[in-house]
């Protein structure tokens, strides 16, 4: 479970205040679909749905310490929260100046990758039809690894998620959530994510 | 209204990152959890937490508390039907 469970829902109940709003009649959300609680909940990957939903963690004063775009592994939720709060502490403090504070988000963000576990970035894998709708704009996407950089794979040449939200949000340091570009932030695979397909794809034995 | 946070947070973690059920022969069947585990988790996230729908209220609290936000944006107004 992401939310609801484990040390992610550990986190949110005692150390967050949380709230919600409806994104339908963003231009940037997914395709509207019918979804079946009593069929379960289907597998996926870490930010897998990018358009449908958004994660964000503010300071109290409605700075973006971060944004985790789509679904992700509880355990690797509650491991970016804490993060965040890390970056609070940063954003919050009196003795750095805009620039230092810009300079370490920066930093902090491109740093956390590396430090990402194994199971996080298997975990962090794009979808299939993602990777398929990126390559047709191969030229203009940021979701491709560079030629020397070590793939997690043999041939695969697109970044995982958890790197490619941390490079994101690496160049947007601690922006006011109403300037934040959430169109573009979330802009990677296919723009309409059906929700029926993560079930239909688990019911037909997929992944 | 409380119906359609159910609802929504429902979608929220119906689709699972990360997690595989498996049958009883250890074999992966897709599902990462089914409707009654749903819902129950549901029922988990609605009640433990007190989840706002302004953000400025939630900012506000956050202040008075010393805490974080953590601000979820997503799609639908589920009922079944988004």
């Amino acid at each position: 479970m992401s939310l609801s469970s484990g040390p992610a829902f550990e986190a949110l109940r005692t150390k967050f205040v949380c709230g919600w709003r409806n994104i339908s009649k963003e231009s940037y959300c997914g395709k509207s679909g019918r979804y079946d609680p009593e069929r379960g909940a289907a597998w996926t990957t870490n930010g897998a749905g990018p358009h449908n939903m958004q994660l964000f963690v503010l300071a109290a004063d409605g700075t973006v310490l971060h944004c985790l775009p789509g679904y992700w592994e509880t355990n690797d939720l509650a491991y970016e929260l804490k993060f965040a709060e890390e970056l609070n502490a940063v954003w919050t403090s009196a003795s750095l100046s805009r620039e230092e504070k810009d300079a370490r988000f920066r930093e902090r963000h491109l740093a956390h990758i590396a430090e990402h576990s194994r199971d996080m970035v298997k975990r962090s894998e794009m979808q299939g039809f993602d990777k398929k709708f990126e390559m047709k704009r191969r030229e203009s996407s940021d979701c491709f690894l560079s030629e020397n950089a070590p793939r997690t794979k043999k041939k695969d040449p697109f970044k995982t998620t958890d790197r490619i939200v941390h490079e994101r949000m690496a160049a947007r340091p601690f922006l006011a959530y109403s300037e934040f570009d959430v169109e573009k932030f979330v802009d990677y695979g296919r723009p309409k994510y059906d929700k029926k397909k993560p079930v239909m794809l688990a019911e037909a034995g997929g992944r | 209204m409380k119906t359609r946070i159910l609802s929504t947070l429902a979608f929220s973690i119906a689709i699972l990152a990360g997690a595989a059920a498996r049958d009883e022969q250890g074999k992966t069947n897709g599902l990462a959890a089914k409707g009654p585990e749903v819902k129950k988790s549901v029922e988990r996230l609605t009640t433990q937490i007190a989840w706002k729908t302004e953000l400025q209220a939630a900012l506000a609290q956050a202040r008075t508390e010393g805490k974080l936000v953590f601000w979820m944006q997503m799609l639908g107004e589920l009922e079944g039907v988004t």
